[in-house]
Formats: C-alpha cells, sequence, structure tokens
C-alpha cells in the first residue's frame, strides 16, 4: 500500500504528531460537564443501582479516546489515498488510446459513441491515481494528444474536447504503433472504441497488459460505398454515374438515391431513384446519363418521404465527386480512306473526326489531335499526332527495318489499355523503331521490339505505331473503337489518369504535377484553409481529412476534390463477432481493473466510528 | 432578581382580576360571617364597602353618601381576624429552573397576599432556608400590596432547606395561629413531615403549594457530567442514560405523591404548582379547590 509517497518513518512521525493532538483535543473535550442539580439525592437513589463501577468508567472513557484516534487515523488514510497492490501489481504508467474513427461519431440513443468513450475514458483516468498517463488519438493514424502526465486536470480538459473524425478507422498498423508507444515505457494499456477497434486490436485485446473497453454498440446504417462516373462510349459529353449503397442492418429497407449538382453552395437535384435493400445487401445504382451534367456532384441518401435519411452514422449518408467538364475532342484524321478507323473513332461521340486526305492538311490548328493514316510528314507539326505506317509504307522498307511476324504484348496497366484487350493479335510486319531517350514503349513485339512508342517534348505527345493497326485482325476486335477512343484522348491529355476527382478520406490525394514549383491552396469542407508546395514533376498530395469538397487553388485555377467516406468497416455497425445465436456481437466491454483504492471505505468507516462515538459520548441534550 | 421586574403590569391587572373572583367565590354563604367580623368597635378606620341589607346604620359614612350617593358603610379594625402567613422558601434551590422557582412561588404569594389584603386579613410574608431569614411585618388592606410585593421583589436566595427548623422557629415567634401557606419545593434531605407536622401540632391551618420546575419533574439530559447540588455543593460524576432517567422521574414521582398524601390524610391543603403552569390558573385553582379562602 502506498501513501502520498511518504516514507514509512514520515507516516508514523506524521501519525504520532496526529494522535497527540488528537489526545489533547480530547482530554481537553473530555472535561465535564458540570450540572447543578435542585436535589441530588434523587439522582443518587436513581444511580445506586445503574451505574457501571469506576473501573468500567475509566475503561469506558478509554475506548472513547480510542474511538477518536481510530476516527483521526481512517480520516488521514483517507486523505492519503492509498491504494491496494504492491509496485508489481501497479502499472508504472498507462497510455490511454482512444479511437476517433467515423464509426465513433454513430448514435445510439442520440448520443454518440465518442461521448460514451469520453465518459470511459474518464473512469479510467480515475482509476488509475497518481501515475503517468498518455492521451492517443488513433484512426489509421495514431495522434499523441497528451504526453506521459500526472496533470489530471490536462488529460481531462483534452478529453472534453475529444470528438469523432471522419476518417476510416484503425488498421493493425496503426494499432501496433500505439502498442509500440506503450511498449517503449512498459506501460498499461487501455484502448477505447468499437468493434472495429477489437479487430484491429486482434489477439493483442487478450493480453494482460492491454485493457479494451468496448464504447459502440451495435446498430443499423444505410451508406454510400461508391460514387463514381466515368465517359461513357456513347454518352457523349456525358458522364455515366454509378452509385453503390449498402444496408448494414437487420431490416430491409427502403430509400431514395439522389444526385445533385452544387452551384456556388446552391444544389440543383439532377436525378433520383428508390431502392429497396434486404438486410446485409450491397446494390450499385447506375445513371446513364445526367445531362452532361460537371463539376461537383453530390449523391445523397433519402428517405421514402423525400427527408435526408437519418441512420446511426451520417458521415456515409453524402458522396462528393468532382467532375471535370468534358469538352469534344477534335480529330483531324489524314488519310485517304480508312473504313475500320473512320468506323472505330466515329464510336466516341466525345471525339469530333474531320478528314483530310494526305496533301491537304496544311495547317492543322483548331484541331486537338491529328492521326495521320501513314506516316507523317517530316515537316508537319503539331503537339499531338498519331501515326501509323501502312502495311505499303513497311513493305518499301528493307529487311533491315523491318521485323514481324510478331504478337502484341501491351503494358495492360497504362491507360490506353484500359479496357481493351490485345491478346494474340498477330502482326504481320512492322518497321524497327528506334525509341529515344525518354521514350515509352506502350506495346512490344515477342522479341522486345517496341511496336507502340510514346514521345514526348514539352507539352507534345507523339504515338507512333510501328504496324498498320488496319492491316491486322485488329479491327475485327470489338474493343478496337474503345482502343482508338484511348488513344485520341491520351493524346489529346483529355482523359487525365483520373477525370474525376474522388478522393477517401483519411488518405492523401495526388494532384495534377505541375511544371514549376508553385503553391497550391485548398480550402477544407469545415472552411479551414492550408496549402501544399508542389515540386516540378512531383504530385502535390492534398491531405483529405474531413468529408466533403475541398477546394483546390492552383495558379489561378479553381478545382474542387471530392472527399468520401468509402470505407464499408466503419460503416458497418453491425459488429464483427457473431454471438452463439449467428448474431452479430460486439465485443464485451472490460472494466478497468485500475488500481482499487480505499479512501471511500476509509471515509465511510470514519463516518461510521463517528456516528458510534457521537451517540456513546457526545449526545448530550442539556436541561 | 430576575432581569425582568416580577411584578409587571400584567400581573398587578391579573391581581385585580384574581381579587374579584375571590370575592365572588366568596360572596355567597360566608360573606355576611366575614362581614360582622370586619365591622368591630374598635376605633381604628379601617376601610369601607357596600351596604348590605341588614347592616347597622350607625357605621354609614353620609359624607361619602353626599359626595357619591353611594351607601358605604365605615370599616373597623377588628382583633379578632384573621392571620395568613407565607412560609416562603428561598433555599437555593428554589432559585433553579426556568422560570425560577423562586420567581414563581414569589407570584403566587403576591396573588395570594393581595386576596388576603382586599379581605382585609393580616398577611405575613417569612422567607426561610435553614431557618427564618427576616420576615415583613404583618400588612392589612390593599393599600399595603405595593409594600408586600416590593417586599418580595426584594428577596435574596439562601442556603440550604431546614423545614423542621425554620417551622419550629417560626411556630415558637409566633403567637396568632391562623392560615400558613407554605411555598417550597420540599427538597429537605431530612424530609417534610416532621416540619409540617409543627405547624399541624401548633393549631395552623397549613396549606402546602409545592412548587416544582418541570424539568425537574422529566429532566432531558444524556450522557457523561459531573452532578452538584446547589444547596449542599455535593457532587457526583454520573453517566446518565434513559434508565437513570426513568428511574429519576419514578423517585421524584413518588416523593410528590407521598408529600400529596401525606397534606390528604393531614387534612392539609396541597397543590402542586408546576412553573410552566400561568401563576392565574394556578391561584383559580386553588380558590376552587378551596381551602384557602374561608
Amino acid at each position: 500500500m502506498s501513501f502520498l509517497g511518504w516514507s514509512l518513518g514520515q507516516l508514523l512521525l506524521a501519525g504520532g504528531v496526529a494522535s497527540a493532538a488528537s489526545v489533547i483535543l480530547y482530554l481537553f473535550r473530555r472535561r465535564e460537564r458540570v450540572l447543578p442539580v435542585s436535589f441530588l439525592s434523587f439522582w443518587e437513589g436513581a444511580l445506586a443501582e445503574r451505574q457501571p463501577r469506576a473501573l468500567l468508567r475509566k475503561l469506558r472513557g478509554l475506548l472513547g479516546l480510542l474511538l477518536a484516534l481510530v476516527i483521526l487515523w481512517l480520516t488521514s488514510l483517507a486523505l492519503g489515498r492509498p491504494v491496494v497492490g504492491g509496485a508489481s501489481e501497479r502499472p508504472g504508467s498507462v497510455v490511454l488510446a482512444v479511437d476517433v474513427s467515423t464509426s465513433m461519431a454513430a448514435l445510439r440513443e442520440d448520443l454518440p459513441r465518442i461521448e460514451r468513450a469520453r465518459r470511459l475514458a474518464r473512469e479510467a483516468v480515475d482509476s488509475y491515481p497518481s501515475i503517468p498517463i498518455a492521451l492517443v488519438t488513433f484512426t489509421d493514424a495514431v495522434n499523441v494528444l497528451v504526453p506521459f502526465t500526472k496533470n489530471r486536470g490536462e488529460i481531462r480538459a483534452r478529453l472534453a474536447s475529444l470528438d469523432a473524425s471522419q476518417c476510416p478507422g484503425p488498421t493493425a498498423r496503426a494499432m501496433e504503433t500505439v502498442r509500440g508507444i506503450a511498449r517503449a515505457r512498459d506501460s498499461h494499456l487501455v484502448v477505447i472504441g468499437d468493434a472495429d477497434t477489437a479487430e484491429a486490436l486482434g489477439d493483442a485485446s487478450e493480453a494482460s497488459s492491454v485493457t479494451f473497453l468496448n464504447a459502440g454498440e451495435a446498430g443499423d446504417n444505410l451508406a454510400i460505398t461508391e460514387f463514381a462516373m466515368r465517359g461513357g462510349l456513347a454518352g457523349g459529353m456525358d458522364y455515366e454515374t454509378m452509385v453503390r449503397i449498402a444496408n448494414y442492418g437487420r431490416e430491409a429497407r427502403e430509400l431514395a438515391v439522389k444526385i445533385y449538382s452544387v452551384d456556388h453552395d446552391r444544389e440543383t437535384i439532377v436525378d433520383a431513384v428508390s431502392a429497396r435493400l434486404a438486410p446485409g445487401i450491397e446494390k450499385t445504382l447506375f445513371f446513364p446519363s445526367l445531362g452532361g451534367l460537371f463539376g461537383r456532384v453530390v449523391a445523397r441518401l433519402h428517405e421514402p418521404s423525400g427527408e435526408r435519411l437519418a441512420d446511426a452514422l451520417s458521415a456515409d449518408n453524402e458522396a462528393y465527386i468532382y467532375a471535370e467538364a468534358r469538352a469534344p475532342v477534335r480529330v483531324l484524321l489524314v488519310s485517304p480512306g480508312n473504313l475500320f478507323l473512320e468506323s472505330a473513332l466515329a464510336v466516341d461521340r466525345g471525339v469530333v473526326v474531320a478528314r483530310k486526305a494526305p496533301g491537304e492538311v496544311g495547317n492543322a490548328e483548331g484541331f486537338d489531335v491529328v492521326v495521320f493514316d501513314g506516316l507523317a510528314p517530316k515537316a508537319f507539326s503539331h503537339p499531338r499526332v498519331i501515326e501509323f505506317p501502312r502495311d505499303e509504307e513497311i513493305e518499301a522498307l528493307s529487311d533491315d527495318g523491318r521485323i514481324g511476324p510478331t504478337r502484341l504484348m501491351i503494358a495492360q496497366d497504362h491507360p490506353l489499355f484500359l479496357g481493351v484487350s490485345m491478346r494474340d493479335i498477330a502482326i504481320g510486319r512492322a518497321m524497327k523503331l528506334s525509341a529515344a531517350a525518354g521514350d515509352i514503349a506502350l506495346a512490344k513485339g515477342v522479341a522486345g521490339d517496341p511496336l507502340i512508342v510514346e514521345s514526348r517534348s514539352g507539352a507534345g505527345r507523339r504515338i507512333l505505331f510501328a504496324f498498320d493497326p488496319c492491316a491486322c485482325e485488329w479491327p475485327l476486335r470489338a474493343a478496337f473503337p474503345l482502343f482508338w477512343a484511348n488513344v485520341v484522348r491520351l493524346s489529346a491529355d483529355r482523359w487525365t489518369s483520373d477525370p474525376f476527382a474522388s478522393a477517401k478520406c483519411g488518405e492523401d490525394y495526388p494532384l495534377k504535377a505541375c511544371g514549376e514549383a508553385t503553391e497550391i491552396a485548398f480550402k477544407a469542407p469545415d472552411g479551414s484553409t492550408g496549402s501544399i508546395v508542389s515540386a516540378p514533376a512531383v504530385a502535390a498530395r492534398l491531405p483529405c481529412r474531413q468529408i466533403g469538397f475541398y477546394e483546390v487553388k492552383s495558379g489561378g485555377m479553381v478545382s474542387y476534390v471530392g472527399s468520401n467516406l468509402f470505407d464499408g468497416a466503419e460503416s458497418d455497425l453491425r459488429g464483427k463477432s457473431e454471438a452463439p445465436d449467428g448474431s452479430a456481437a460486439h465485443p464485451a466491454t472490460v472494466r478497468v481493473r485500475g488500481i482499487p483504492e480505499l479512501w471511500r471505505a476509509l471515509v465511510v468507516c470514519a463516518a461510521a466510528v463517528a456516528v458510534l462515538e457521537w451517540f456513546t459520548y457526545t449526545r448530550r441534550w442539556t436541561v | 432578581m430576575p432581569e425582568q421586574p416580577l411584578f409587571d403590569e400584567q400581573f398587578l391587572r391579573k391581581l385585580e382580576y384574581l381579587r374579584i373572583v375571590a370575592k365572588k367565590v366568596f360572596s355567597g354563604q360566608f360573606s355576611a360571617e366575614r362581614r360582622a367580623k370586619k365591622i368591630g368597635s374598635g376605633l381604628e378606620f379601617a376601610d369601607h364597602r357596600d351596604y348590605a341589607p341588614g347592616d347597622d346604620f350607625r357605621y354609614l359614612d353620609w359624607n361619602l353618601y353626599g359626595r357619591l350617593e353611594k351607601l358605604l358603610l365605615r370599616l373597623f379594625e377588628e382583633e379578632e381576624d384573621l392571620s395568613i402567613t407565607f412560609l416562603l422558601d428561598v433555599s437555593r434551590s428554589m432559585f433553579m429552573g426556568s422560570p425560577v422557582k423562586a420567581d414563581y412561588a414569589r407570584r403566587v404569594a403576591a396573588a395570594l397576599a393581595y386576596v388576603g389584603l382586599a379581605n382585609l386579613d393580616r398577611v405575613t410574608i417569612l422567607p426561610f432556608s435553614a431557618g427564618l431569614s427576616g420576615g415583613l411585618a404583618p400588612k392589612r388592606g390593599k393599600r399595603q400590596v405595593f409594600a408586600v410585593l416590593e417586599y418580595l421583589a426584594g428577596l435574596q436566595p439562601g442556603g440550604v432547606t431546614d423545614l423542621e427548623g425554620s417551622f419550629r422557629e417560626f411556630v415558637h415567634r409566633t403567637r396568632r395561629r391562623g392560615l400558613a401557606v407554605v411555598l417550597s419545593d420540599f427538597f429537605d434531605a431530612r424530609g417534610f413531615e416532621r416540619g409540617l407536622n409543627y405547624l399541624r401540632y401548633n393549631r395552623f391551618d397549613v396549606y402546602v403549594v409545592q412548587v416544582l420546575d418541570a424539568a425537574e419533574l422529566s429532566p432531558r439530559i444524556a450522557g457523561d457530567m459531573r452532578m452538584v447540588d446547589v444547596e449542599t455543593g455535593d457532587a457526583r460524576e454520573v453517566t446518565v442514560s434513559p434508565a437513570i432517567l426513568a428511574e429519576y422521574a419514578r423517585r421524584m414521582r413518588t416523593f410528590c405523591d407521598a408529600l400529596e398524601r401525606y397534606c390528604r390524610e393531614s387534612s392539609l391543603g396541597y397543590v402542586r404548582a408546576v412553573t410552566s403552569v400561568p401563576v392565574d390558573v394556578l391561584v383559580l385553582s386553588v380558590f376552587r379547590a378551596g381551602g384557602f379562602l374561608r
């Protein structure tokens, strides 16, 4: 048992002084009250039979003194807040880790989980008196709010301001970081979270040095788990929109999904669809055309009555995406006539093709891309050129300048081949290309000869085919038009790696690399501002920590990035473990073992002894 | 001396009221006899009273009739009149209680003395404790009431209580017999019988007023204390418990009942005056019980 950190000698000295003072006070108080009476004879007659003997009276007096001393010692011990347990049973320090992921904002009876977490944290702080405690919060990253300190006021103040973030939940790596913080000082780890936390903690929750406190209860939730747009071939300037919704509940739900266009903070509904979701089911809703919608787009869940959906977790009831305006790609096709190629280019309604015969090209200004059916003239100058030799041009080359037959080996992960399978396309003959430094071979032959090469010079881009794509079986493939849509858009830089800005909250979103170092300013959904420095050829990364639209300003241009939860683990509030009856169950809350304090019991005992002493000795009624 | 005047305006008004009541109580059967006694052949003018049919015309005061047109008889001092002696206990035990028993006893004595004075009785006040201490010379007539009150107000506490010694001294000193009103708590270690017997055997009509404080009958004390007898100075360290209190109350009750029984058996008037009862209520009960005023 420890006592205010005093040594035994100090304790005995203090106790001796206090006891001496108590004895003096007691003797003073025990000075008998003198009561004058009219006729003592009556009293003597009454007392004769019932008064205890002198010895017993003295013992009784000493007992009263002893009771007073007991009261003094009990009260003094209580002030010292002694604890039970030796040094081996008391941790030297405690790390208090609180999960502040999005799921901690889930409501139950109008109270968020984070509120219960705050309460559990306060109880945990009270359970470990007089030892250093560090306060840590975590999502998928760890943040030390308060380093090890004995200042309970500081810890409580930070706990009071604790709130759930909008970032997804803890990963095993984050939990390992938390455990590392605890291990560094051999601290006891108290983790407060929900089922996701327990899952991330894994078997570590069974360790004696770890205490898990469950702040979450199972709940039902509907969520948008994905919101995406893409430029379809048949959509023209339009985007195809997809919304995936999920029912993480125990009952089927009717709901409506509405698409809004946001302009100057004003929302305009664009489309809506109703859906019915069985429990535990995900469903993907398609919106083939939103009437040329671009810019900031919001998908939102509603009740069938039209009101906004009010479920346990509201952070996943909306999704945000920013779609760049889609302008047609103007293509100049220089060809004597190529039905396959013309037909393929015409499939993409976002591509506007003008055809000119070779020799009539002239000035190609005003076109985004120039496609040469045949090798381009050497004097021709345009920043975006796609060219391929005609078969007869390859035939005219010397043997040294030709390769083939071969097959086409492509870099499948390149955006050029998105949605395109070019396996087993046999190339009869191709011209031998020599890739210069900086050129990128987008496709090669079996022997490694570059067959499709991308050259960049400044802002220009040139894509050169080593073979006539219309001279093989390729035009007969269904993906042939899609390939040409990719080629044209890639060449025109009209189809960036991500024409839609949609990020997952908690991650850093890569912004476009700029040619020069520049400072990019951004404004978060809550209005807070910040800036990031963009280095040449290095993509700046926007830290997305809130759900909503981030406004990004760079070089006088304003764009947006939609930040979303899109985390099924966070949205699923049903719990991870399974109860014996098969229903989902949340991990049980373990009571913080803490360090048992005795002061309350001591105060109660002191009060009881004081009542006994008063009743026996002090209670007096005056005449 | 009490902090507040012992006999204030309110008390004096009550005295007059009591006199009127007493007069009504005794205005019947005994009135003529008393008047006859009063109209004596003495030369000393004493007082006036209203004419009643049958009175001697010779004693009508025609001067007053001329002034007041009211028939009044002159009364002269009668040698054979009733003597009332108030034996007032002023021992230290009587100066205990709230209100102080001695103050209460003095107010009772004052009330009864006033009635006696109004009836032209001879009223004497004799304080006693260990023996008689001083005393007020006999007074007669309503005009002497203030002298009586002033004397009563000036009484000081005495010492221990000695009923036998005090009463023995009284009977030896007093030649005139009459009514002896004893106002005391009767807390005498030697008992009360021998003292009262002195009065009885010497042909005094005795009226006992036992004055007690309510807290003496049922004390509310508890715990450890040192009890000190205010008269003897004897002390005792005691621990008072509810059982002790019950035993004390029983003994006190037994004592009071014994005194009352003795008085009844000896044809002595008795009233137990608890200081919580207003003085006028007590005096009226004395009148109604009879035996005080004849």
